[in-house]
């Protein structure tokens, strides 16, 4: 169970990064993630939450998003807020590739749905236009094709490079 | 940051992603390919771009039909004229200074095994599928898009006597309980009475490759103007009436339909949709508002406007249309008119954005009544249809069904299908769960 202490202020939890930095945020903005709510709920309040997946500038963003998505105090969010939410979405995954792809993985460890399907979404919107050869290098793949395959499949769906 | 990605997240983003690019990404690697590929992966892009596009209806691509004359040669060498259809895909190209004028980009058509395309039918479109049909019951599945096409087996000859009135549907659509594409074929059998009779349905289900056929009980009326003839007087309007595709929408397949009525000047038919549920096989009979169940049945056609089930009117002024949308789905009572204004000439189609089609003298020209502004599109070709058209992966690799069996890939290989099989199942009935 977790504390019976009255407060009268909300409620702070400690997240460690995977390179031993501490966040403080408020209990109910940290558990827009699914992960960190579980552990909340099980019991994890008392002591620092380890978040062994992220580094400390990555999950600062997270933290960033946290405040953001944290449920409004006073009940319905309006039209308005969620223009501006949505502005501020936008504003958040424009950044370099490497960041975006960390701000993925966060959210996929985290369980954000909301993160991650901004950040898959702004991937594809990054993806869409661009070359099978920049594609390996924006995910680090290595082509195992020999050159014989890679010109057959090529050859087969040649109107998608056009 | 690392090189590992997990594949759930590789899927999530792969969804994400436009035809086009997925067709291209396959030679990124073997993983890439094989997760692409998969059909699969085909049904969860489709679920993922049904979903989205909830949100944002406006797609891009049109599918539309070009029509021309052609001289036919019969026995005695007696020349006629035939109407050859060429469906095609038309790309919007957005120009970003000047709205009104985009111009549409016409992907190539399609290439077909046939030597004609004369007496051709589009019977249906689906999640970036097209099924022609050829002649009686030749039919073709096709993907447009991806230009990959399969040959269906025709349906067997069932049980009804030849002398039996009878009138015939196509439909084509996606089973979405079962994850199965559709094709189906229905023929009333009417009697004398006009009252309720049987029904011959036969269904086939891409997933089997089977045609099944059975009886069931069907609204008493008719797919078919025959019996009207002596009033209308012309051969050509069952012609004209099945170019158009057969609206798919809420798993049912819907066609127009006439019933007798005794109403005083009804050319002694009341019109109404018979639809078809294609999971629960079950028809239902929808009426259509007061004001149009009685008129000409050639002025009337079904349609799909926006997500709603439409049915336009065009009267014999050719410059005065009146379409009605049923905003709640099989709810009679909802059918409302929609003004689609004044001087616009009989629509080739509607958009799943809602906007209305129609052919201009240089090509066609898209208007949608909330804007309200007209695009003018310039393209050659004498249209006779036009509707939204949903770019999908579905039949990517048309052999992979039946290939299955005869599968010599190396062990190792057939591993990593497995295991991305294994891990797109779980994907997918994970995001179910969040629906």
């Amino acid at each position: 169970m977790s504390s019976t202490l009255c407060c009268s202020f909300a409620k702070n939890v400690t997240l460690r990064s995977s390179d031993g930095q501490t966040f403080e945020v408020e209990e109910a903005a940290a558990q827009v993630s699914q992960t960190i709510k579980r552990m909340i709920e099980d019991g994890c309040t008392g002591s620092v939450i380890p978040v062994p997946n992220l580094t400390g500038p990555v999950l600062a963003l997270v933290i960033e998003y946290f405040k953001k998505h944290s449920p409004p105090s006073d009940g319905c969010p309006t039209a308005l807020l969620e223009m501006e939410i949505k502005d501020w979405d936008a504003k958040f995954v424009a950044v370099d590739n490497d960041t975006l792809l960390d701000l993925t993985l966060a959210a996929h460890y985290l369980e954000i749905q909301g993160l991650l399907d901004l950040t898959c979404h702004r991937v594809a919107d990054i993806l869409n236009d661009n070359s099978v050869e920049k594609i390996r290098e924006i995910f680090h793949i290595k082509n195992d094709f020999t050159p014989e395959e890679e010109a057959e499949e090529r050859s087969k769906i040649q109107w998608a490079f056009e | 940051m690392g090189n590992y990605f997990p594949d759930e997240i590789i899927f999530e983003i792969l969804m994400r992603l436009a035809v086009k690019s997925l067709v291209r990404f396959i030679c990124v690697n073997k993983a890439w390919c094989s997760i692409i590929s998969n059909p699969n992966f085909a049904s969860a892009h489709v679920a993922h771009t049904n979903r989205s596009h909830n949100n944002n209806t406006d797609q891009p691509t049109l599918l539309l039909a070009v029509s021309c004359e052609a001289l036919e040669y019969a026995n005695h060498r007696r020349k006629f004229t035939t109407t050859v259809i060429t469906p095609c895909l038309g790309k919007r190209v957005i120009d970003g200074q000047d709205q009104s004028t985009k111009s549409f980009d016409l992907h190539e058509q399609l290439k077909f095994s046939y030597k004609s395309l004369k007496h051709f039918e589009l019977v249906g479109s689906c999640n970036g599928l097209v099924l022609i049909k050829r002649y009686i019951d030749t039919l073709l599945l096709w993907n447009p898009l991806l230009g990959k096409s399969v040959p269906l087996p025709k349906p067997d000859n069932i049980g009804y006597e030849e002398h039996q009135m009878r009138s015939t549907g196509w439909g084509f659509g996606f089973d979405s309980q079962t994850y199965d594409y559709k094709v189906v074929k229905i023929v009333l059998l009417e009697n004398n009475g006009g009252e309720k009779l049987d029904s011959v349905v036969q269904v086939f289900s891409l997933a089997t490759g089977d045609w099944k056929s059975f009886r069931v009980g069907a609204p008493a009326c008719s797919l078919s103007y025959r019996g009207l003839a002596p009033t209308i007087g012309c051969a050509p309007i069952q012609r004209l009436i099945h170019r158009r595709p057969q609206p798919f929408i809420n798993g049912a397949i819907h066609w127009l339909a006439s019933a007798r009525s005794s109403k005083p000047a009804s050319y002694g038919y009341r019109h109404l949709v018979l639809s078809f549920d294609i999971s629960n096989e079950i028809f239902r009979e929808i009426m259509l508002p007061e004001k149009v169940a009685y008129l000409f049945p050639p002025l009337l056609s079904i349609s799909v406007y926006g997500k709603s089930l439409a049915v336009c009117c065009s009267s014999s002024d050719s410059f005065q249309h009146s379409l009605w949308v049923m905003k709640e789905y099989g709810e009679v009572e909802s059918w409302t008119q929609v003004l689609i204004g004044p001087n616009i000439p009989k629509p080739l189609g509607f958009t799943t954005g809602g906007e209305v089609v129609w052919k201009t003298g240089s090509g066609i020209a898209l208007y949608d009544p909330k804007k309200p502004k007209i695009m003018n599109h310039s393209v050659e070709g004498r249209y006779c249809f036009a509707g939204s058209y949903m770019e999908s992966l579905v039949l990517l690799d048309p052999t992979k069904r039946e290939s299955k069996k005869g599968n010599r890939r190396a062990t190792k290989q057939k591993i990593v299908i497995d295991y991305l099989e294994t891990t797109i199942k779980r994907v997918i009935k994970k995001r179910k769960g969040r629906i």
